[in-house]
C-alpha cells in the first residue's frame, strides 16, 4: 500500500512541476502538488485498499469453498470440513475468526459469511444447511457452486490483466500531453512571455491539471469497480 | 420524454419530488454563477463553460438514473443464476420441479418471490411451457429460456439423467455468458478512459489557439 503512496507522490510532483513549467506560476503549482497529495491520500489510497481487500478476500473464500467441499466428500461430516479449511487459510482470517471457537457449527459459518460477503459464500452456506438437513451428495449438489465459485475467480485474474494494459496506455498518453503542455514553453519562448501575462492561461493551465487528476480519479474508479455480488463497495470492512 | 422520465424514476423508486428539486436547483446554481461570472469577469469564454457545465450536468444526473436501472436489471439477471443454483441443490436431492420452486421461495428477494409466486400460480391452471417461458421472459439473457425450457421437459418426462445433463449444461452456458458479459463491461469501462489524456491535448491546443488570437487581436489594436 505504501507503494501506491509512493506513485501517487511521483504523480503529483510531476503534475505540480509540469504546471509550474507551463504557466510559470508558483501559486498554481502549489495549488495543483498540494490538491494531488490531498487526493492520492485521502481518496485513491483508501479506495485501492478497499480493492486489495476485496480481492484477497474472494481468493480466500475460493479456497475456503474449495477445500470445505472436497473434504466434506471425503470425510463426511461438516466439522472436520470446516477444521480442514481453515488449514488452508492464511493467519489473518485465523485471527479474525478467534472469538467463534464456541459457536455451533452454523453460527460459525454464518460469522464467517459476515466476514467475506460475497453472494456465493451465503449460497454456500444455505447449501451447507440444506445438506445438514436433507442429506444428499454434495459433490452432485455443489458442482454448479464451484463452477461460479471459479467463473469469478476467473473474472477476477481477467479484469486485473485488462486494467493493467489500459492503466500503462492511459500514462503513457497523459505523460505525453503533459510532454505537449511543457514543450510549448520551450518552443515558442516569444510567445510565451506574452500568454502568460493574459488571465486566461494561467486557469486554463490549473483546469488542464486537476482535469488530468480527475481522470485519474475516474480511472482509479473503473480499476477498482469488481462486480462480485454481494460485496458493497460503501461497506466498511470488517 | 417526459413521461419516460417519470417512468425511469417509478421504476428506480426514486422521490420524483426530491429529484426534481435537485435537478433545478442545480441547473439554477450553474445558470447563476456563470451569469454572475461573465458580467464580473467580463469574459465571454466563461458563459461557455457555463454552458458546457450545464450540459454535462444534465447528462450526468439523467445517467445516474439510468445506471441505477441498469443496475437493478442486472442484479435481477445475476438473482436469477442464484436462484436456479438453489433449484439445483433440490432438483439433485429428489425433489420433484414444483417442490423445487416452492422451496426456493425462502431464499428469494421480493421481487424474484412474486416472480416465482406467479410462476407457481400459473403452473397450478397452465400445465403447458407457457409458464416457463413467461418466467424466461423477465430476464434478458436469451439462455434463460433455454434453462426454463429443459427445466419443463424435467415436469413433462421426469427428472431423468438426459435432461438433468441438459439442464446442467444450460445452466454452466447461461453463468458462462454472464460471466462473459462482466469481462466486456469490463474491458469497455476500462477502454473508455483512454479518451481523457486525448481531451487533455484537445484543451491544450484550444488554449494555444485561444492565446494565438488573443496576442493577435492586442497586436491589430496596437496597430
Amino acid at each position: 500500500m505504501n507503494s501506491v503512496l509512493t506513485i501517487g507522490i511521483i504523480i503529483s510532483i510531476v503534475l505540480g512541476i509540469s504546471s509550474f513549467v507551463a504557466s510559470n506560476n508558483y501559486i498554481i503549482a502549489a495549488v495543483v502538488l498540494a490538491i494531488s497529495i490531498l487526493y492520492f491520500l485521502f481518496i485513491a489510497k483508501p479506495l485501492l485498499r478497499k480493492y486489495e481487500t476485496k480481492i484477497k478476500r474472494f481468493d480466500e473464500c475460493y479456497h475456503f469453498i474449495n477445500t470445505f467441499i472436497v473434504s466434506l466428500s471425503i470425510k463426511g461430516t461438516v466439522s472436520s470440513a470446516y477444521e480442514s479449511s481453515l488449514q488452508v487459510m492464511p493467519e489473518s482470517f485465523i485471527s479474525s475468526i478467534e472469538n467463534i471457537e464456541a459457536f455451533s457449527q452454523e453460527d460459525k459459518l454464518e460469522h464467517i459469511n459476515k466476514y467475506f460477503r460475497f453472494h456465493v459464500f451465503s449460497l454456500f452456506v444455505d447449501l451447507i444447511n440444506i445438506y445438514q438437513e436433507q442429506g444428499g451428495n454434495i459433490l452432485e449438489m455443489s458442482h454448479h457452486l464451484l463452477e461460479e465459485v471459479r467463473l469469478i475467480e476467473e473474472y477476477i485474474s481477467i479484469s486485473k490483466s485488462i486494467t493493467k494494459k489500459k492503466m500503462v496506455e492511459f500514462t503513457i498518453l497523459w505523460l505525453l500531453t503533459l510532454g505537449i503542455m511543457v514543450f510549448m514553453r520551450f518552443a515558442l519562448t516569444q510567445f510565451f512571455s506574452t500568454i502568460t501575462k493574459q488571465i486566461f492561461y494561467p486557469i486554463g493551465i490549473l483546469s488542464i491539471c486537476l482535469f488530468c487528476l480527475l481522470s485519474i480519479h475516474i480511472a482509479i474508479s473503473k480499476m477498482s469497480k469488481l462486480q462480485i455480488r454481494g460485496w458493497n463497495d460503501a461497506e466498511k470492512i470488517q | 420524454m417526459l413521461k419516460r422520465f417519470n417512468d425511469l424514476l417509478d421504476f428506480i423508486s426514486a422521490n420524483k419530488v426530491k429529484e426534481y428539486v435537485l435537478i433545478a436547483v442545480i441547473n439554477i446554481a450553474i445558470i447563476a454563477s456563470a451569469i454572475v461570472l461573465t458580467i464580473f469577469l467580463k469574459q465571454i469564454m466563461i458563459a461557455f463553460v457555463g454552458l458546457i457545465a450545464l450540459v454535462i450536468s444534465n447528462y450526468l444526473i439523467i445517467n445516474s438514473y439510468i445506471e441505477k436501472k441498469k443496475a437493478i436489471l442486472d442484479e435481477r439477471e445475476h438473482e436469477f443464476i442464484a436462484i436456479i443454483s438453489y433449484f439445483q441443490f433440490f432438483i439433485t436431492n429428489s425433489y420433484n420441479v414444483y417442490q423445487a420452486f416452492q422451496s426456493l421461495i425462502a431464499y428469494a428477494s421480493p421481487w424474484m418471490e412474486e416472480q416465482i409466486q406467479s410462476l407457481i400460480i400459473e403452473i397450478d391452471n397452465d400445465k403447458s411451457v407457457k409458464p416457463f417461458i413467461n418466467f424466461a421472459n423477465k430476464f434478458k439473457n436469451n439462455v434463460a429460456s433455454n434453462v426454463m425450457m429443459s427445466i419443463y421437459q424435467m415436469v413433462d418426462e421426469g427428472e431423468n439423467g438426459l435432461h438433468m445433463y441438459q439442464f446442467r449444461n444450460l445452466f454452466q452456458e447461461l453463468s458462462k455468458s454472464q460471466q462473459m458479459d462482466l469481462i466486456d463491461a469490463k474491458e469497455r469501462s476500462m477502454g473508455s478512459i483512454s479518451s481523457f489524456p486525448l481531451l487533455g491535448a484537445g484543451a491544450i491546443t484550444v488554449l494555444l489557439t485561444f492565446g494565438i488570437i488573443s496576442v493577435m487581436g492586442d497586436m491589430i489594436n496596437v496597430l
